[in-house]
């Protein structure tokens, strides 16, 4: 009996394995065919220029997100049917997006804020050198970065959009600086030095003399945001931004494993030194500026490493990268999780569909509410306003790193050589303002009444508060009134950055036919595969592996 | 709120700096006390921060996000104090790594060389002469001083508000806290950690980065010496507006085979530089008045029996007699009478070091060769203060240098390297010192390098 089952199931065997043998060579030759220009099409690198951009509208086919208008020409009733997701639980999607608890604030500017964007305004008005059209990063310092530029060029969309200025103003300015920057003498041919003379247009070292000190990744990641925002929302001045850039070498820039690298001089040798540069927070905001324009920089915009330190109550997130093995601290500053929720709406760098109360990058908007949490929390068991962020003092140090968590220590308010300085601890009149506008609290209500009318109508906005009493920080600077334009634009428009509404850019197509493309490292246009991902993170806390 | 801390201050800071330190120009005080809107300028770097202040400093980068700041600072450890300082003089001292507590604070008037101390209460500043001057506020002609260590008090005399002498200047810098009452009642209690260190800060600074004001003992680095290639604020592509101070033109490529054994040798001539710019401060000071007469006769007596013990010593080391040491001593010279037209002249100096090392001294007769090496060893480094290895190398050197023909180039380098050093002193002396006073006779200068070639040389 067995034997004959037996013989059975090899005759099944047998007949299945023939009749599937006839199918497959009965059946149709079916190749797709590859179509030109098609996913399949292998193109050259002399055809991948206008390869379109793959952002989430185009992937998912929604509606691209609409440019909104200028204040003065936004309808009476333009915020009644604005959708702010009032009725969405805050949380995580399944793509990793993320609600958030808190609202921005939205809606006209009045008086006061107003009157507070006009003087902010003034500084640039007051600041910017005719004969370059660089505006001086404080005061009448003439000397400035690529960062500092960029908050000139937020300050010149703000003033536009809300309406302080016109067109031609607008214009004026922006293709005078851009024809400089385009002019700029680069770092050894290579990107913009750190430091700039405003008056004339050369390399300088931090002491404004001639010289070069290398270039920042972070400088020149902020610099990119507000070039692909000013790009996108004024595309005659696309072909001037494309110039800019393309006169960039970007071959030691973002390392194949998606770092982002700075260079300073050697002192001994002489010699260009690349050193990987960011830390948590800034880091990843620089890479979304690089990934605005084709990059992958998918290590730097990731969280890791990181760690948690429990103050009051809340995880605050920092690098863990040990300052004493890689010599560079790890600050935890209010600024840079403002910028990327005012200019980038917590999104990703594809992203230009989701509704400004989706962000995509998800952990990015959680990590900023505990920013904005840990701030408040301060204030409500202390008694002391906090809004802290980087900023300049009068007199020696010029600058002071004023951290919610650095070193090890909650609340360190640090010099940029370490020493602990506390009486420099001050509420820093942008990083109140960008609160007040992305969280729309009892809190920030405080914050906004402490510092909107924080201003010389001659000089622009102070640049804070002292928390200990000693009156104003009375200096003024280009950042900080770049940041705060930028946040009364944002409580006008919202998110800043706008889609590109462009077939192709020069960006992408320029020098196809010959190897300057590769040598400098220019991009092709990001396909869905080159997206960042879009992450969530457990808590880590310090000392767990 | 800890004032110590606070750059916010500094206005008001520089206010009571500038009548404290008689600063005559009024118009210029007023800057300081209104300082522009950006303060920050580059000529207000006066220090060169690749100039190490001790061994173990290192120059290091600021983290600069802005457009502007100082590119380098330096930080060390020194005296049981951590510090660190600017370019611009800008300088805190502290006990802790993080400069938190404690902390003595140093700034200076921009694009000077004049700095200031100050903790709490406490200000210190240097006199023209170079001493010390203490100024404490709120004190008045009841307050009583002490400096205290625990339970335990020392009282001051009231003269630590006048320019210290150097006994209440080792005491103050010897630690504890300084203590002003009033009647029974304490008044203020300031610590005194890290007030010598911010005393040889000053005076450092005040000699624009000169080791030689550093007092004896302080570890003074030689790398500044011996790196080949310039510091960071010394490329002369970064075009600093730093001076270039006289240590970075020593700088020798090729330069490398001694600096620690040399840097060892540049101390202690430097001390017996500094006793003789004392002197001749002191010897200037008596002219002025009757209490500086007293201390520069205590200092003369000092050095002279200092001196004495010296020759003394040298004398009994290479026997006495002995033909060919050209070492007169400072007694000897005390009482020459001056030269005219003399003083320290290079010449005289240069004249006789050939003479000794053609003739070198003869061996003590009866001493073997061990207990001669024992000797001095035992001189160089309980005497001189040399430690074990430098002096054995002295020695060797020395004993190198006596066998004819065998490796000279070894010991011409070093003889070199001497001669520079030499050649160094009596050019800075040269150039600083007035013209003649018997106390500054070339005798002193002979009388240490001569004492090095006698040990190497003659024993």
């Amino acid at each position: 009996m067995l034997v004959g089952a037996g013989t059975v199931t090899m005759a099944l065997t047998g007949s299945i394995g023939t009749t599937a043998r006839d199918m497959f060579l009965k059946s149709k030759d079916e190749v797709d065919p590859i179509i030109a220009g098609s996913q399949l099409d292998d193109l050259p690198a002399l055809m991948r220029g206008n390869v379109p951009n793959v952002t989430t509208s185009a992937f998912y086919n929604e509606p691209r997100r609409q440019k909104p208008p200028r204040m003065c020409e936004m309808p009476a009733n333009y915020f009644d049917a604005l959708d702010q997701g009032r009725d969405q639980s805050h949380g995580y999607s399944r793509r990793n997006e993320y609600v958030r608890k808190y609202r921005p604030r939205r809606g006209f500017l009045n008086e006061r804020e107003m009157r507070a964007a006009e003087v902010a305004w003034h500084y640039f008005e007051k600041f910017t050198q005719e004969t370059t059209g660089l505006a001086n990063s404080v005061g009448n310092y003439p000397s400035t970065t690529l960062w500092d530029t960029a908050s000139y060029v937020a300050g010149a969309v703000a003033a536009l959009e809300l309406c302080i200025i016109e067109k031609p103003e607008f214009d004026r300015r922006m293709t005078q600086l851009l024809t400089t920057i385009k002019n700029l003498e680069l770092f050894r041919d290579e990107m913009p030095n750190k430091v700039y003379h405003t008056k004339s247009g050369a390399k300088v070292d931090y002491t404004n003399k001639p010289g070069e000190i290398g270039f920042s990744a972070l400088d020149i990641g902020r610099f990119l945001v507000w070039m692909r925002i000013l790009k996108n929302r004024y595309p005659h001045l696309g072909n001037t931004i494309d110039a800019v850039l393309l006169k960039w070498d970007f071959s030691n820039t973002v390392s194949d494993e998606g770092l982002l690298f700075g260079s300073y001089v050697d002192k001994d040798t002489g010699e260009t030194v690349y050193a990987q540069e960011g830390r948590l927070g800034y880091e990843e905001y620089a890479a979304k500026g690089f990934a605005l324009w084709g990059y992958r920089p998918i290590l730097a915009h990731r969280a890791e490493p990181y760690l948690t330190a429990t103050i009051f109550g809340v995880e605050v997130p920092y690098d863990g990268r040990d300052p004493r093995i890689f010599h560079s601290q790890n600050y935890v500053v209010t600024e840079s999780y403002l910028q990327d929720g005012l200019e980038l709406g917590f999104d990703l760098p594809h992203d230009d569909h989701t509704p400004d109360w989706l962000s995509s990058d998800g952990w990015r908007a959680e990590f900023a509410d505990r920013i904005y949490e840990v701030q408040e929390n301060r204030w409500r068991r202390t008694g002391f306003m906090t809004a802290r962020s980087e900023h300049n003092v009068k007199g020696p140090p010029y600058f002071t790193y004023d951290t919610i968590f650095s070193d090890g220590y909650p609340w360190n308010t640090v010099t940029p050589r370490g020493d602990y300085t506390p009486d420099h601890a001050a509420v820093a009149a942008k990083a109140a303002l960008g609160l007040w506008a992305l969280w729309d609290t009892e809190y920030t209500d405080v914050l906004f009444e402490a510092i909107i009318e924080l201003y010389d109508p001659e000089n622009g906005m102070y640049e804070g508060l002292y928390e200990r009493g000693q009156g104003r920080v009375e200096i003024f600077t280009a950042n900080n009134n770049g940041i705060i334009l930028t946040s009364l634009l944002h409580k006008v428009q919202g998110k800043i950055l706008t889609p590109y509404t462009g077939e192709t850019e020069v960006w992408y197509t320029a020098y196809r036919d010959q190897d300057i493309r590769e040598r400098r490292k220019y991009p092709d246009p990001p396909q869905r595969s080159d997206w960042l991902p879009a992450l969530r993170h457990i808590t880590q806390r310090e000392g767990e592996s | 709120m800890a004032p110590a801390y606070s750059h916010l201050f500094f206005s008001t800071f520089l206010n009571v700096a500038l009548g404290i330190m008689s600063w005559s120009a009024t118009a210029q005080a007023q800057t300081a006390l209104t300082p522009p809107e950006d303060s920050f300028a580059s000529e207000n770097a006066v220090l060169d921060t690749s100039i190490l202040f001790a061994i173990g400093a290192r120059e290091a980068r600021q983290e600069l996000r802005g457009a502007f700041g100082w590119p380098t600072f330096q930080e060390g450890l020194v005296d049981g104090v951590y510090f660190r300082f600017d370019p611009d003089g800008y300088a805190r001292f502290s006990p802790t790594p993080r400069l938190d507590t404690d902390v003595f604070e140093v700034i200076c008037r921009p694009r000077t060389y004049t700095c200031l101390g100050r903790r709490g209460p406490v200000q210190v500043t240097l006199t023209n002469r170079g001493q010390l001057q203490l100024q404490i506020e709120g004190v008045t002609d009841a307050d009583s001083f002490a400096v205290a260590e625990g339970i335990e008090e020392l009282p001051l005399p009231r003269t630590i508000l006048q320019p210290l002498d150097p006994r209440l200047e080792t005491l103050l810098g010897s630690g504890g806290d300084l203590v002003v009452k009033r009647g029974k009642n304490e008044v203020s209690r300031t610590s005194l950690s890290g007030f010598f260190a911010v005393a040889v800060y000053l005076r450092w600074v005040a000699a624009q980065q000169d080791y030689t004001v550093m007092p004896r003992g302080w570890p003074i680095p030689n790398s500044g010496y011996s790196e080949p290639s310039p510091g960071l604020t010394r490329v002369q592509s970064w075009q600093s507006p730093m001076p270039q101070p006289a240590a970075a033109a020593e700088a020798q490529p090729g330069y490398t085979g001694v600096q620690t054994e040399v840097a060892e040798v540049r101390g202690e001539l430097n001390v017996l530089r500094e006793l003789l710019l004392d002197r001749k401060a002191n010897a200037d000071a008596r002219q002025v008045s009757p209490l500086a007469a007293n201390e520069t006769d205590a200092r003369v007596a000092e050095l002279r029996t200092m001196a004495n013990a010296l020759i003394a010593e040298i004398d009994r080391l290479t026997g006495q007699g002995a033909a060919g040491v050209q070492v007169p001593g400072a007694v000897s010279s005390y009482a020459q009478p001056p030269v005219p037209g003399g003083g320290i002249q290079a010449p005289v100096l240069s004249s006789t070091l050939p003479v000794q090392t053609a003739n070198p001294q003869p061996m003590t007769p009866g001493m073997s060769g061990s207990s001669r090496l024992a000797r001095q060893l035992e001189y160089l480094m309980s005497e001189i203060g040399l430690s074990p290895d430098i002096a054995l190398m002295v020695v060797q050197q020395g004993d190198a240098g006596n066998q004819a023909g065998d490796d000279t180039r070894q010991t011409g380098r070093h003889d070199q390297v001497i001669e520079g050093i030499l050649e160094e002193l009596r050019t800075q002396v040269t150039v600083t010192e007035e013209p003649p006073k018997p106390a500054q006779d070339t005798e002193e200068f002979q009388l240490l390098s001569d004492y090095f070639k006698s040990v190497t040389d003659g024993n």
